[in-house]
């Protein structure tokens, strides 16, 4: 009995005179949308963040009395990443939380010159960090510039950025959407190179940071998903634009749907598929020592615009057109392999599924991949099937006489 | 502590010392009829409800008679029936004459007293106050020292209605009532069989209320009847009002929330329980009436659950289990998940909640506590309350402390809704005395997790599993058939199956005479598509 | 003695959880690399060999726990300081589960509490549950059991759901040979599976002796594939490289799941349902160390004992290692080598032979 209540003393005394160290009051807590990190030409990191003001986010009666910026950018500059997280408490009242974080924002110039390597090491040891968050590389401008400017549809804009990312990977299929841990994933890997995609500023940073742009109908500022910045060993080699990059998606089968566009016959007039069911195999070979990559590619769409007068009915014209957008694909592959092979940057994974298959060969190989991958041999092989032409078989433009 | 026990002991046994000298001696019946009359009314300090009707009859020498009850515990009807039917005073005279010198006269009455029930002889005093008491007529004979007595039971006593605290959409709609004998009669009409036992005793040294142990013979295990009548045997106080006490003096343990034995005022309630083998004890005096060993699923159970569709049933019984957790849990959880794991809330909920947490001037912890506790406030109000006033208690409550709380920035409407769904979740388990039980542990879980967060909370819910797995109903593990896990009582547990699947009955509180019905008694239609031709042949 | 009863199916219970306990936070094996799958479910073999010797023991002296046939097998004074050792082993191996649960959660949840405090409320309901005795353990184990395996299976289809799952992360199979996983096998051999050796203290408390080796062998190897396809789907998430960095792998696999924008960031949930499993490891290993130091010390109810042991384990935790990563170093490097294998292996082995050759010589 003495003992039993020598427990519930002993409890008493736990939660009453200690506890709380980790809680933290909501109105305490400042939630970082997004964090962008810039280089400063003397050493340090220019970090900015990207916070909420949940007032003037959140619906019901609340919010409707002042109209203020949904979100507000503060940035500082130190030595290490942690050290400005705690400093720009001079200018925040409160405590940052990452826990909600949705974008990483990293500028070109310090993927230029320092690499990923020395930035990912504190997203990944943070606890704070949610590796969730997409990881991004500002193109032409800072990350900070990206980060501040405003958006008419999505109130916080770094949500506006990573949806954008996901919907872009997600119906155009040229940039992958990839988290903190994918970039982790790929940096540690030694077979595969790092491909990230790019963000951009389009217009004025002066005018996007203000609460007007949202009144506009056509914004004259925003930002936009650009281009697919190549890594060589964490650090910033080159950006793939359009088909090149999609060239990399279709080989990596990242594609999830896509739009391609093939010509007809000889005649005039062009042909928009929407792609579905992508599947890519790669199949390494290796003849005497010299590796050989198969990239398999099977994809399936079905038509969405046409142009061009040809009989849609006729069975043999589908299959000529298969071969036409199959031949579409095989060229955007082509010179995209040719283009990485050039960089001596193998971000296709080549490495990666040789491992798989012949790790034997592959620890020869290792030590000298770039030069190996730069002069391989790549055959592409691409079957295209149109599994469907829409609500018409004939197009319209046959009955224009 | 052990003087203060052995000054408590000193002190009752005085006490019983001197109830018994002041009844020594006197124990047994005068032979002269007025000194019985004038004790009788000096031991009940003269009350103005006791009748006392004198009679003369026979020849000479004339035999003086007294009927004695108390005018508010008999039915007046059956009263003169008795008293005339014995003593016949118009027609003995001539009898009386000529038999006198055969038998005697005391007999005589005794002969002919048929119009009651029970009529017996008592010799002793305290046996005579008892029957005058529970409200028995008592009739003296001059010079002899036994009295008549026959049972005039009667007097206002409520009739049978509606359960007012059980209520259910399909079933009989019959309550107990405070009769014993009535409520034992609702139970015989279900049960027609010789099996169905019941043994009376008197509890309470002043109250001598009736208690009564009932059980289906060969179906209730002997072990926890035994277990019973000891338990109910070792009690020792002045009075029994209500079943709640014998409840409190026989459960295996008073140091829980948990309530370990079942009550209910529904005989339907009752006869289902008796047919699995447990034990109902019917209290004289209170509708509700006890039933052990009851496990904690039981609580969340309704008879209604077995007169409809299996698959309602147990969503039901799922529902209401889910209610409990809600209502013990919410609180908890809200403070734990907004203020120590922030992370796991989505992005556009947390920044909602952020925006509502603005300018409130309380911390959220605080918060959350005093809403609770004020809506403790309104329920205990507004239940005590008479009807039309208690409406007025939950509108002042809801509306203004709501509704104008939230409106003034005090609390969040967040924690308004919060509680509510506490509050709402409590209201669907269907037995009070269980969902008492997370309305006090939800406030310590609130500290928990407003001290630990979700760690604390988790270390709690192992202390409460532990305790409830330690607890026992006379015997019967509480959380049985889940932990001890029984996979044969389970069909009829959080779930229900179809009647026709439960063959057998619960196995831990019953371990003979398991078969409750014969096998394979799924319905099977004979084919319908069979008698659809026949029918068309035949026309 | 404690007049407990346990059934089979409770014994089946707490086995599992012991074996999930701490080896799912802490996974054995990633130092075989992408082949720590293959590695523990060798070691789950090994694990259940072991588990016979332990049952053979036991059916020679079923009345008995290790600690009371030590003595019976080696005589009165060998067995006595056997059974001392056991006790300290026992003890030692609840403290280091307790300080695995306080690092585990300081360094992902409760980054400011103290790890004492966190120690502190563990080992208090650990003592409470105890205080009821066996049979209330049990049952509470077969309560937590049920929410584990929900929330098992509701995470792994969030898992699987959320596409995370790449399986050729997990290719090529032996990669660098057998050899990486042959050295690592002493380590999953013992954590968790040997370390089974704990039950032989509660063995005799089973009700129906003859469901002992399928309870046990069950358990075992349903605990060993759970474990075998928690570490394939830490690496297959996660890539080898990142989940052999990561001090708590699964956490961070599990942090990844994003379904909807509803389903994200489980990892303290998770964290929480770990708990679940290395609660009932402590809790075993100290009613173990509780139960033998009855029998050693002639103690009349163990009960009296919990108050002191358990700030024993208390203050042990704190001093059992200097930091977080001299704790998993030593629990890597030491502990399988010179704690687990003497004890689990070796000893049982000599008492059996000896047993063996004594009932030998006795019928002859």
């Amino acid at each position: 009995m003495r003992q039993r209540i020598g427990f519930i003393w002993l409890f008493l005394v736990l939660i009453l005179l200690t506890g709380c160290w980790d809680q933290n009051e909501l109105e305490d807590v400042a939630l970082v949308m997004g964090m962008g990190i810039d280089k400063t030409e003397d050493g340090l990191y220019d970090v900015s963040f990207q916070i909420v003001n949940p007032e003037q986010v959140s619906g019901g009666e609340m919010s409707q009395s002042s109209k203020g910026t949904a979100v507000t950018t503060y940035r500082d500059k130190g030595q290490t990443l942690f050290e400005t997280i705690r400093k720009i408490s001079k200018e925040v009242p409160r405590k940052l939380s990452f826990s909600h974080m949705v974008v990483l924002i990293i500028g070109e110039s310090l993927a230029e010159d320092e690499g990923l390597f020395e930035v990912m090491d504190f997203t990944e040891r943070f606890y704070g960090f949610r590796s969730t968050a997409t990881v991004l590389i500002s193109r032409g401008s800072p990350a900070q510039s990206i980060l501040s400017i405003l958006n008419p549809i999505e109130k916080i804009p770094a949500m506006k950025i990573q949806e954008a990312s996901k919907k872009t990977a997600e119906v155009w299929g040229e940039t992958p959407d990839q988290n903190i841990n994918d970039l982790i994933q790929t940096l540690t890997t030694k077979s595969k190179e790092v491909s990230l995609s790019g963000i951009a500023l389009v217009g004025d940073m002066q005018e996007g940071q203000h609460s007007s742009i949202n009144e506009q109908a056509a914004p004259s500022t925003y930002i936009e998903i650009n281009g697919l910045a190549i890594f060589q060993d964490g650090k910033l080699k080159g950006w793939l634009e359009d088909k090149e990059a999609r060239g990399v998606s279709w080989v990596r089968n990242n594609i999830q749907k896509t739009v391609v566009t093939s010509t007809c016959k000889e005649n005039e007039g062009i042909l928009a598929v929407e792609v579905r069911n992508v599947n890519t195999k790669l199949k390494p070979t290796i003849k005497k020592g010299e590796p050989k990559i198969t990239v398999n590619i099977k994809s399936e769409g079905s038509l969405q615009e046409v142009t061009c007068p040809v009989d849609l009915t006729d069975p043999n014209v589908i299959i000529e057109l298969n071969k036409k957008l199959a031949k579409a694909i095989e060229e955007e592959v082509n010179t995209s392999v040719k283009t990485l092979q050039e960089e001596e940057t193998d971000v296709f994974g080549f490495g990666e599924t040789l491992n798989q298959k012949h790790p034997k060969e592959w620890k020869k190989m290792k030590e000298d991949w770039s030069s190996t991958f730069s002069e391989m041999d790549v055959e592409v092989n691409v079957e295209f099937f149109i599994r469907g032409t829409g609500l018409r078989t004939k197009p319209l433009i046959l009955e224009k006489k | 502590m052990n003087i203060w026990n052995r000054f408590k002991e000193r002190m009752q046994g005085r006490k019983r010392k001197e109830q018994e000298t002041s009844n020594e001696g006197k124990n047994s019946l005068d032979k002269n009829l007025l000194v019985n009359i004038n004790h009788l009314k000096q031991d009940l300090g003269d009350s103005s409800d006791l009748v006392i009707r004198h009679f003369e009859m026979g020849g000479e020498p004339l035999i003086k008679t007294a009927a004695i009850y108390i005018s508010g515990l008999v039915n007046e009807k059956n009263v003169n029936e008795f008293v005339s039917g014995a003593l016949k005073v118009e027609a003995s005279i001539e009898k009386m004459t000529q038999e006198s010198s055969v038998v005697n006269s005391f007999d005589f009455i005794k002969g002919h007293a048929h119009s009651v029930e029970k009529v017996t002889v008592v010799s002793e005093w305290d046996k005579l106050l008892l029957a005058v008491l529970s409200g028995y007529t008592v009739i003296l004979v001059d010079g002899y020292d036994e009295a008549i007595t026959g049972d005039t039971k009667g007097g206002e006593t409520r009739g049978v209605n509606e359960p007012s605290t059980q209520l259910i959409i399909r079933g009989p709609k019959v309550a107990f009532t405070e009769s014993i004998g009535t409520n034992v009669a609702l139970i015989r009409r279900y049960l027609k069989s010789p099996d169905l036992r019941f043994e009376t005793m008197q509890v309470g040294s002043i109250s001598k209320t009736d208690v009564a142990v009932m059980y289906m013979k060969g179906i209730a295990s002997e072990k926890v009847l035994r277990e019973i009548k000891t338990r109910l045997n070792k009690i020792e106080v002045d009075d029994i009002i209500d079943s709640g006490y014998i409840e409190q003096y026989i459960q295996d343990t008073s140091l829980t929330l948990f309530p370990t034995i079942y009550n209910t005022e529904r005989p339907d309630s009752v006869v289902g329980n008796l047919m699995e083998g447990r034990i109902a004890i019917i209290v004289d005096g209170t509708p509700f009436v006890l039933v052990a060993p009851a496990l904690f699923i039981q609580f969340f159970q309704t008879p209604s659950d077995y007169y409809q569709n299996f698959v309602i049933s147990s969503f039901l019984r799922l529902l209401r289990v889910i209610s409990f957790t809600i209502s013990l849990l919410t609180p908890s959880l809200y403070i734990a998940l907004t203020t120590f794991h922030p992370q796991m809330i989505p992005t556009p909920l947390l920044v909602s909640l952020a925006a509502q947490q603005e300018g409130v001037p309380f911390p959220l912890f605080m918060e959350v506590l005093l809403m609770e506790f004020t809506f403790e406030i309104i329920r205990e109000a507004g239940l005590r309350m008479p009807r039309a006033v208690g409406q007025a208690v939950s509108i002042v409550g809801g509306l203004v402390l709501g509704q104008a709380a939230v409106q003034a920035g005090i609390v969040s409407a967040t924690t308004i809704i919060v509680v509510a769904l506490t509050g709402i979740a409590s209201f669907a388990v269907p037995s009070y005395n269980i969902a008492v039980a997370p309305r006090i542990l939800r406030f310590s879980l609130m500290i928990i997790a407003g001290s630990f967060g979700l760690y604390g909370v988790l270390m709690a819910l192992f202390i409460l599993i532990a305790h409830m797995s330690s607890l026992r109903s006379l015997g019967i593990p509480y959380l049985s058939p889940f932990a001890p896990f029984i996979w044969s009582d389970i069909k009829d547990s959080i779930i229900r199956q179809p009647l026709w699947s439960m063959n057998s009955r619960p196995r831990l509180i019953n371990q003979q005479n398991v078969q409750r019905q014969a096998k394979s008694q799924k319905p099977v239609p004979s084919d319908p598509a069979d008698s659809y031709s026949k029918n068309e042949k035949g026309d | 003695m404690e007049k407990a009863k346990i059934s089979g199916w409770q014994l089946f219970v707490l086995m599992l959880l012991f074996e999930l306990g701490t080896a799912i936070v802490i996974n054995p094996g990633l130092g075989a690399k992408k082949d720590a799958w293959l590695t523990v479910l060798l070691g789950m073999i090994i694990g259940l060999l072991l588990f016979v010797v332990y049952f053979v023991l036991y059916r020679l002296y079923p009345d008995l726990s290790l600690i009371g046939y030590g003595k019976k097998i080696l005589g009165k004074y060998a067995g006595t300081v056997l059974g001392v050792l056991y006790l300290f082993y026992f003890l030692y191996i609840a403290v280091r589960d307790l300080r695995d649960f306080g690092e585990l959660l300081t360094a992902s949840t409760y980054i400011y509490t103290p790890i004492f405090v966190i120690n502190t409320i563990m080992i208090l309901s650990v003592a409470f549950v105890l205080w009821h005795g066996l049979e209330v353990l049990a049952r509470t184990g077969e309560f937590f059991f049920v929410i584990l395996m929900m929330v098992g299976v509701v995470g792994t289809t969030l898992v699987l759901g959320s596409g995370q799952i790449d399986i050729n992360q997990l290719r090529p199979i032996l990669e660098n040979g057998w050899k990486p996983v042959l050295s690592i096998l002493p380590l999953t051999a013992t954590f968790p599976f040997g370390e089974i050796i704990v039950f032989t203290m509660l063995l005799p408390y089973l009700n129906q002796p003859r469901l002992c080796l399928r309870a046990g062998l069950s358990a075992m190897s349903f605990g060993g594939i759970l474990l075998t396809w928690v570490v394939a789907m830490d690496i297959a998430v996660l890539g080898i490289y990142v989940a052999s960095r990561s001090a708590f792998p699964l956490l961070s696999a599990i942090g990844l799941i994003d379904m909807a924008g509803l389903f994200q960031r489980l990892d303290v949930a998770v964290v929480l349902t770990l708990i679940i499993g290395g609660f009932f490891k402590i809790a075993i290993f100290f009613y173990a160390a509780l139960v033998s130091a009855t029998e050693l010390f002639k103690v009349k109810k163990y009960t009296s004992l919990i108050f002191p042991l358990s700030i024993v384990v208390l203050l042990s935790s704190m001093s059992v290692a200097s930091n977080s990563v001299d704790h998993i170093k030593k629990g890597v490097e030491l502990v399988p080598y010179y704690i687990h294998l003497p004890f689990q292996v070796g000893i049982p082995f000599i008492l059996l032979a000896i047993a063996l050759i004594r009932r030998h010589i006795k019928s002859n």
